[in-house]
């Protein structure tokens, strides 16, 4: 039955804290169902480079390229994101997180699959290595 | 002010006009009970994150109208979510059954204004509530137990070292010297903490499900999920800010979309320079 059923409707399973709970996972299952049908990502695995075009808000909503090899993705439905790692001669390493449903990335585009052969699923050990290996 | 259309006679109170009326200043509606079901996040239309606190509306309806008359001010007893009989003691099963409401779980009192009454059996919907309106929400806060000082008042503590001899997280000094010789009522010390009635006020309305009976509101709410709060309008927040909003309740035919809160018609991020 639907979380939303008016109690009086059940005769059993009615304790409201685990229905609630359930109400959530529902709510926000669709919400990820919704968000999956209006954005069409392609497949990318941690090690994969990727070029995520943003549109900066504070910046007239300007889209600038971002570019980096994925070194996590962390899935939790409508909450799922990824970072990315790069480093920019003069400027350093630069990771950055992105909610991989945020209306500000208007494309994801995988540049090259698998420049890191990934043996694990984060690869935080890059940010110790020489930016010579994931310099993108 | 628009005089209330009601019977001569308050012991019928199916006798009250049902008919829509315009909100006035001086008008208090009736609030809701609902139950805290947990929380989620939304983007909204500028691109901003939004957290928002769900509540859910379980069946409520009048179970009860007060009256100067009989029971000396004027009031809606509201009643949400629902018990078996045998989980009900014969007298509340006899309140609810001259009402001819099925039993609640929970029942609360909304002062209102006499052009905000309405008549026992009223069901009230999500749409009740307005989106982009602000709402106080009222409920129990999470028992923390017995809780020390640091954590209970926010103290500051002592140091961790430099010859500290046990007393981290103690209070410190109660009081004065002799004057005035005691220690105040009142004086904060450890004890039980959470556990009490507290209001979130002028919480904002992103969203309304008027099918699924469901309020989304802004920030957070007092409470463990599945536990009942109370909501109604908000008092600190002048009348001209709130959007209209439909008086006694919401008595059309039940939109099957969810409304969303207008966006701000200046975008966010661009209001900083």
């Amino acid at each position: 039955m639907p979380p939303w059923t008016p109690t009086r409707e059940l005769r059993k399973r009615n304790f409201l804290p685990r229905r609630m709970g359930y109400m959530i996972k529902t709510l926000e299952q669709e919400a990820y169902e919704k968000a999956l049908q209006d954005k069409s990502y392609p497949e990318f695995k941690p090690g994969d480079v990727v070029e995520v075009k943003l549109a900066l808000p504070e910046n007239q909503r300007r889209t600038i390229p971002v570019r980096g090899i994925v070194i996590a993705i962390r899935n939790r439905g409508i909450r799922t994101s990824f970072t990315i790692l790069n480093n920019i001669p003069g400027g350093g390493n630069i990771e950055r997180t992105f909610p991989l449903f945020c209306p500000t990335i208007q494309e994801l585009r995988v540049v090259q699959k698998q420049r890191i052969k990934a043996r694990r699923a984060k690869l935080y050990y890059l940010c110790d290595r020489k930016p010579s290996e994931f310099k993108v | 002010m628009i005089q209330p259309a009601l019977a001569e006679e308050y012991d019928q109170p199916d006798a009250l006009l049902l008919e829509p009326r315009t909100m006035l200043p001086s008008t208090r509606r009736s609030g809701v009970v609902a139950v805290k079901a947990g929380m989620t996040q939304e983007w909204d239309a500028w691109g901003q994150r939004v957290p928002l606190t769900v509540l859910w509306i379980d069946e409520c309806e009048v179970v009860q109208v007060k009256t100067p008359e009989r029971e000396g001010y004027m009031a809606l007893q509201l009643g949400c979510g629902a018990k078996r009989d045998k989980q009900v003691h014969r007298q509340l099963r006899g309140h609810f059954r001259a009402a001819g409401v099925p039993n609640k779980r929970r029942c609360r009192e909304f002062k209102v204004t006499p052009d905000a009454l309405l008549p026992v059996g009223t069901h009230l919907t999500a749409a009740h509530f307005a989106p982009g309106q602000y709402v106080d929400v009222q409920g129990t806060t999470i028992g923390k137990g017995f809780q020390g000082v640091m954590k209970r008042w926010g103290f500051a503590g002592q140091p961790a070292s430099h010859g500290n001899s046990k007393a981290h997280r103690k209070p410190g000094a109660t009081g004065a010297c002799q004057d005035p010789g005691k220690v105040w009522k009142g004086k904060k010390m450890a004890g039980r903490m959470g556990g009490k009635q507290r209001t979130v006020q002028s919480a904002y309305v992103y969203k309304v499900d008027p099918v699924r009976n469901l309020l989304y509101v802004r920030g957070q709410v007092p409470g463990h999920k599945g536990n009942f709060v109370y909501v109604r309008d908000a008092v600190l927040v002048p009348f001209k800010r709130q959007p209209e909003r439909p008086v006694p309740t919401y008595l059309g035919p039940l939109p099957d979309a969810p409304l969303v809160a207008p966006p701000s018609a200046v975008d966010p991020y661009a209001a900083r320079e």
